[in-house]
């Protein structure tokens, strides 16, 4: 067996006697860059959203753990992400979002690429006015694609092209969430929102995964949405997460309520999911609303959070609708701030040399243990 | 339009263009005007404008590229 076996076995055996992933794995640029390739690259990674990127042509390039990447909406509606690198020089091809229309353009030479990547022309390669030349296929030079899906508008990637397809890795989650495949709308301005946390972006998944923390971290939360009303969600080696069974719909001051989604069965009347899609991406689903969340690891103790708020309806501009968004994007805010001290004070409590990792409740702490569990076994794959 | 305006207007033309695609138009019709000022007596000059005039037409969506392009094409360019 590899150290590196060794030192994770604790980590891979059963809740009732595991411990967590070693402290190296939230306070070592090594670790880090480990599981960047192992962890974020090998797998569906979340990097953005489709919403950025509503009309067709429009394009934003995204860096993401140092990779430069182009997601670009075609004139199907599709999204498509490629690597924002010219196939000349090197050069980064769009430095900035806007709608490029129909090419995509190197400000370094010109060399021109179509939405889909291949390569239109090449001007004065080979002489001024000539632009074409022997040595020079743009049937072999397009863009470099990154494998790319789209679910709940959150654009995933699989940057080092070695998964199976989203729809095999996750068919057990789309599975269960199969109601929600409809038309889902982005709040607009005020359902949108940023956070950057102090912490590894590990812990941040692993404190979305359970419910064990809300009677002493949400207290308002709390205060309906019981311990006891909750469930874990836990599917090995793909996504884990809770389940609330009393869901209380926000209402606005004449008591309305927002419009449900369509053809939703009964389970979802008062009940509400939210599940951490390993590795980075955490989505919560209700009757009225969903929302998703993209962590962006900066580095081994700094993430930055994007959050989304959509729903059933296209949000229109009457002035009561939009402040009962506004309120509920500010009930979620405020329960993620609440979240900062968790997730910052367990990276803190990380530089602590005794710290072996810590023990989990077998009761309360599964889903956690069992991304533990994931990240353990990608960044042992192939080991002995 | 002298060779010299011309030049001056293309310096502006670029100074000019932005993240917005239009801004390319003036690019692509001053490129093609200083194709036509050298074709046929300077190939090589007229072909390079040319060329620039079918790259910002690409990139602007400008309604001429399909013909820039077939001229291009037609003369071996492309």
């Amino acid at each position: 067996m590899s150290d590196r076996t060794i030192q994770l076995k604790p980590v891979m055996n059963p809740v009732e006697n595991a411990r967590g992933l070693p402290n190296e794995h939230y306070t070592s640029d090594q670790v880090f860059d480990l599981e960047k390739r192992t962890v974020l690259f090998a797998n569906w990674t979340g990097i953005g959203f489709g919403k950025d990127i509503p009309e067709p042509g429009d394009a934003k390039p995204v860096t993401f753990l140092g990779v430069p990447l182009l997601m670009v909406r075609d004139h199907d509606g599709n999204v498509n992400v490629f690597q924002n690198t010219c196939r000349h020089r090197g050069m980064i091809l769009v430095d900035k979002p806007k709608n490029i229309k129909r090419i995509i353009r190197c400000p370094y030479h010109s060399w021109c690429y179509d939405l889909n990547g291949d390569l239109k022309t090449t001007p004065h390669v080979g002489g001024p006015g000539q632009n074409t030349h022997a040595n020079i296929c743009p049937e072999e030079l397009g863009l470099f694609t990154i494998r790319s899906y789209l679910w709940h508008d959150v654009v995933f990637v699989n940057i080092d092209g070695t998964m199976q397809d989203f729809e095999i890795s996750h068919q057990e989650l789309m599975s269960r969430w199969k109601e929600f495949d409809q038309p889902h709308f982005h709040g607009g301005p005020e359902s949108s929102f940023t956070l950057e946390v102090n912490t590894n972006w590990k812990l941040a998944v692993e404190n979305y995964c359970e419910s064990y923390h809300l009677p002493w971290v949400h207290p308002g939360l709390n205060s309906y949405s019981r311990l006891e009303d909750h469930y874990h969600i836990e599917q090995r080696d793909t996504y884990s997460g809770q389940g609330t069974l009393v869901y209380q719909q926000l209402t606005d001051t004449d008591n309305n309520v927002f419009a449900d989604f369509e053809g939703l069965s009964a389970r979802w009347d008062k009940g509400a999911e939210y599940i951490a899609v390993y590795p980075n991406v955490l989505l919560g689903v209700h009757r009225d609303h969903l929302f998703g969340i993209v962590l962006e690891p900066i580095s081994k103790d700094k993430t930055r959070e994007q959050i989304e708020l959509y729903y059933a309806q296209k949000p229109d501009d009457d002035l009561q609708r939009r402040q009962h968004r506004t309120e509920n994007a500010k009930l979620w805010k405020t329960v993620f701030e609440e979240d900062i001290f968790v997730v910052e004070g367990m990276q803190r409590g990380r530089y602590g040399e005794q710290f072996d990792g810590g023990r989990f409740s077998p009761a309360m702490d599964s889903p956690t243990h069992n991304f533990h569990h994931w990240v353990a076994s990608q960044v042992t794959r192939g080991e002995p | 339009m002298t060779p010299e305006e011309l030049n001056d207007a293309l310096v502006l033309a670029h100074q000019n263009a932005d993240l917005n695609s239009d801004s390319l138009h003036p690019l692509v019709n001053l490129y093609h005007q200083a194709f036509t000022l050298n074709f046929p007596e300077n190939p090589v000059a007229a072909y390079f404008y040319l060329t620039n005039a079918y790259v910002y037409a690409l990139d602007s969506n400008h309604e001429s590229t399909e013909q820039l392009e077939s001229i291009l094409r037609d003369a071996g360019r492309l």
